[in-house]
């Protein structure tokens, strides 16, 4: 480390210019295109481009005056937070647990099971919630056998929300738990065998040893998923909402799809991409500040 | 000669890359898609160019067509056809089943084809943007007489496809207002078994729908998440939901906030909560509720003419061809003549590149498809014209095709004849039947062997009761109510997408299902209001009012 600083810059010039490709493409690619965010505050026509006739602010303000739009950010808020913070507890303690498994074979066989659902679509996933959760699905079978009152799932504003958080964590946890224990691997067994030697418990292994190694990698995928905190999960959503659950359900991407991307509405959905992006980033940076000076995590 | 057929595909397709690649090096100014250049057009509009002329198109791949013996978008009977009468050759630029996207980036791009096919918020893209023709000359130069006449008897249909008064597309039409009324289906076996008579008020219908469901298990009333049954049947009680209607005091209203409307959902709400509607409808999407009928859960259900088509063949398939279900007219309250509702319906509309050479020839590929399902019958053969008309083969010109608004009214009237004669012993000739020989036929074969496939049509027009038989009689009564909005959304509406119409089935829904008393009503119509509802009502005002 030293030695390089005091050669200086020069002599890296070989890895400065295996960076060049990098930076050209992702400058052509994502940056050249951040143009066409005046979209956003056009009359877009196809026909006549990016020199469409100049809207200003109207498709931002048309957007938030719609009665039905502000509750979408609440909704994707609450359910998106939420799938957020489960998303991360979830696969840790899968991850812990399974780790701490003495059967390496059972372990795999857990760590497949649980990975499955990642691979279903929504669409597919969709349908069989739909039969799962329904009125005299398998869910209110079982909790009518129990002698409890039947739950609708997927009809009642209250439930809703969290019928999405709870299916969403379900399917996507094998995805997280796999990420962890792959961070949980990469621990230094030496360090568990001198805290068994000091007589250390497996919950004070656990607790003074692996969560404090996990937890950069914890926060690297919190930051990073931050960045979705406004995609609530349009494919999730959209197959299983109905009227009777908008409410509490119907989120940004839904309601925007409705308000009819369709039907070529171009300036709007830049508009609202453009407004999902600017909160997106702030959180990310935000969260990113936070996490190094509170606990003096960096990423890079 | 197939083999020499993939050659020349083969040299048009190096040629096509090499046009691609200085198109991406130098962008030709306006449209490249001239092949040929101005060839003066024949006096008479039927005759043929005398020299080959080539104009281009954009088409949507359909899944529909039945291609034989090798054909494909490019070489099928019509642009053989196109050849042989007029010497021009229809080219197809690009055929795309996302056709949509595809056109947009052609407009984008600035690249579009001679002639092709837009919907109304297109249009008026490519208007403003100055990129089709205005048809004013070549539409009266050479329009075909009948073409002509479809444009004088669909006055307001055309009128949208002008601006300031001049022409620029052309619309397609639709198969007519016979199609767009509503009934109460009832299932057969389960109405004689009951003997049960036809409905003459709602009340009857009400008890043959609880019998069914106390006799047969299930509900009484199917519906779904989007209300679209309760729309229906909201006719009856003189409501209009979906279309635009004139008030008492002469302006235009949205017939889905009219005070017709509370009553409507009112009782309907009551009948939820006796358990007559299905108690999950909330949640149904409509193919669940599809399901639903299949499996044999209902036996009465409000729905449109083409309930024959779908769900009715999988539920034969799986109840048996007993389980049947008929139309019957939607009873009104006090027992006066039911007001359909008629809403503004046009495929879309046939535009001209402004950079067209040969704007005439897209004329008489036009002129060609009117002429051949109006005066063709008896002067062409019968083979030549089902040629052209079987295997879905119009399909193929969806973009250049004017369909004949009385297309599916005459059929109705043809096709009933001719089964009523075969039903009676009778030798039907089916060479007067030109096109509609295929409808005719499944009429029969639903008769003879009850092939599911074939009670769609013999619901539609060959039984008694019929859809059409019914609608008939509502056409020619003029027992229907037209929307006021004759024409496009206006912007406030296009901008809303279908939130507008979500804020009602939303607050709707929460008042069948009791979750809201019956006054809520006018709430939700004042959140549609504010919305954006007011300012459509004033627009439309604008646009339609008188």
């Amino acid at each position: 480390m030293k030695k390089n600083k005091k050669q200086g810059a020069a002599s890296l010039w070989q890895y400065y210019a295996m960076l060049v490709p990098g930076v050209i493409l992702t400058f052509i690619f994502s940056y050249i295109p951040l143009y066409g965010i005046i979209i956003a505050f056009e009359k877009y026509n196809v026909g006549m481009g990016f020199s469409s006739p100049w809207a200003g602010l109207e498709n931002f303000r048309y957007l938030f005056s719609q009665p039905t739009f502000t509750r979408t950010i609440w909704n994707t808020l609450f359910i998106a937070v939420w799938k957020l913070a489960l998303g991360v507890i979830v696969p840790v303690t899968v991850a812990v647990l399974l780790n701490e498994m003495i059967s390496d074979r059972l372990k795999r066989i857990y760590q497949t099971l649980i990975y499955i659902p990642n691979f279903l679509s929504w669409v597919i996933m969709a349908g069989v919630l739909m039969d799962i959760l329904g009125s005299d699905g398998a869910i209110n079978g079982i909790l009518n056998a129990l002698g409890l009152q039947s739950v609708n799932f997927l009809g009642s504003a209250k439930v809703f929300p969290w019928t999405m958080i709870f299916s969403d964590v379900w399917k996507g946890f094998g995805y997280g738990t796999v990420v962890y224990l792959a961070a949980l691997t990469g621990i230094d067994v030496s360090l568990y065998e001198s805290a068994k030697l000091d007589g250390a418990t497996r919950w004070q292994q656990i607790k003074s040893i692996t969560i404090p190694l996990l937890m950069p990698t914890i926060i690297l995928m919190t930051v990073l998923s931050l960045g979705n905190v406004l995609n609530a999960g349009f494919d999730q959503i959209y197959n299983l909402y109905s009227p009777a659950v908008w409410e509490t359900g119907d989120v940004i991407d839904t309601y925007v799809y409705r308000l009819g991307i369709q039907q070529a509405q171009y300036s709007v959905g830049a508009a609202v991409g453009l407004f999902k992006s600017v909160v997106s980033a702030i959180l990310v940076v935000t969260s990113y500040v936070l996490a190094d000076k509170l606990a003096g995590y960096r990423i890079l | 000669m197939r083999r020499s057929y993939i050659k020349t595909a083969a040299v048009v397709m190096a040629g096509a890359m090499m046009l691609n690649l200085t198109g991406c090096m130098t962008k030709p100014s306006g449209s490249s898609s001239q092949v040929s250049g101005h060839v003066e057009a024949p006096e008479d509009i039927w005759a043929p160019y005398p020299e080959k002329v080539t104009i281009t198109t954009m088409g949507e791949e359909n899944s529909g067509t039945e291609f034989q013996n090798g054909d494909d978008y490019q070489n099928n009977p019509w642009y053989r056809a196109y050849k042989e009468r007029f010497n021009i050759n229809l080219q197809n630029k690009w055929i795309s089943n996302d056709y949509s996207t595809k056109l947009n980036l052609a407009i984008a791009d600035k690249d579009i084809a001679d002639v092709f096919y837009v919907d109304s918020a297109r249009l008026t893209t490519l208007y403003e943007a100055g990129m089709i023709m205005n048809l004013d000359e070549v539409f009266d130069k050479y329009a075909s007489d009948v073409l002509k006449k479809y444009r004088e008897e669909n006055k307001d249909t055309w009128d949208t496809g002008c601006f300031d008064g001049s022409l620029y597309g052309m619309a397609q039409m639709s198969y007519g207002i016979i199609d767009q009324f509503q009934y109460i289906w009832i299932r057969q076996d389960w109405m004689k078994e009951c003997g049960f008579d036809a409905p003459k008020t709602m009340d009857d219908v009400i008890e043959i729908a609880t019998t069914f469901a106390k006799k047969y298990g299930g509900y009484g009333l199917a519906e779904c998440q989007t209300l679209e049954n309760f729309y229906r049947l909201a006719l009856s009680w003189g409501a209009h939901p979906g279309i635009w209607v004139e008030q008492d005091d002469g302006t235009l209203g949205y017939g889905t906030v009219q005070p017709e409307m509370k009553e409507a959902l009112a009782q309907y709400a009551e009948w939820y909560k006796e358990g007559i509607i299905n108690p999950n409808f909330a949640t149904l999407d409509w193919d669940k509720m599809a399901q639903g009928m299949i499996n044999g859960e209902c036996g009465v259900i409000p729905f449109a003419q083409w309930f024959g088509y779908n769900p009715l063949p999988d539920l034969i398939k799986n109840q048996g061809p007993e389980a049947i279900f008929y139309p019957y007219e939607i009873p009104t309250q006090d027992g006066s003549p039911i007001m359909g509702s008629v809403t503004f319906n046009n495929n879309g509309y046939v535009v001209i590149s402004k950079d067209c050479q040969n704007p005439e020839a897209v004329m008489k590929i036009v002129n060609f498809y009117v002429y051949t399902v109006n005066d063709a019958v008896g002067k062409e053969s019968n083979e030549y014209l089902s040629e052209l008309h079987s295997f879905n083969y119009p399909n193929v010109v969806r973009g250049t095709r004017i369909i004949n608004p009385m297309n599916d009214y005459n059929q109705y009237i043809q096709v009933k004849d001719a089964y009523d004669r075969w039903a009676a012993g009778e030798d039907v000739d089916t060479s007067d039947l030109g096109t509609n020989v295929s409808k005719f036929e499944s009429c029969v074969n639903w008769n003879t062997s009850q092939d599911p496939n074939g009670v769609g049509d013999w619901l539609q027009q060959g039984n008694d009761p019929s859809a059409y038989g019914i609608a008939k009689k509502y056409v020619d009564e003029e027992q229907y109510v037209k929307d006021a909005k004759w024409g496009p959304d206006t912007a406030t509406l296009q901008a809303a997408g279908s939130t507008l119409n979500d804020i009602l089935v939303e607050g709707f829904t929460k008042i069948i299902l009791g979750e809201q008393p019956i006054d809520y009503f006018d709430e939700v119509v004042q959140q549609w209001y504010t919305a954006g509802g007011e300012k459509a009502t004033q627009e439309i005002n604008e646009t339609y009012g008188k």
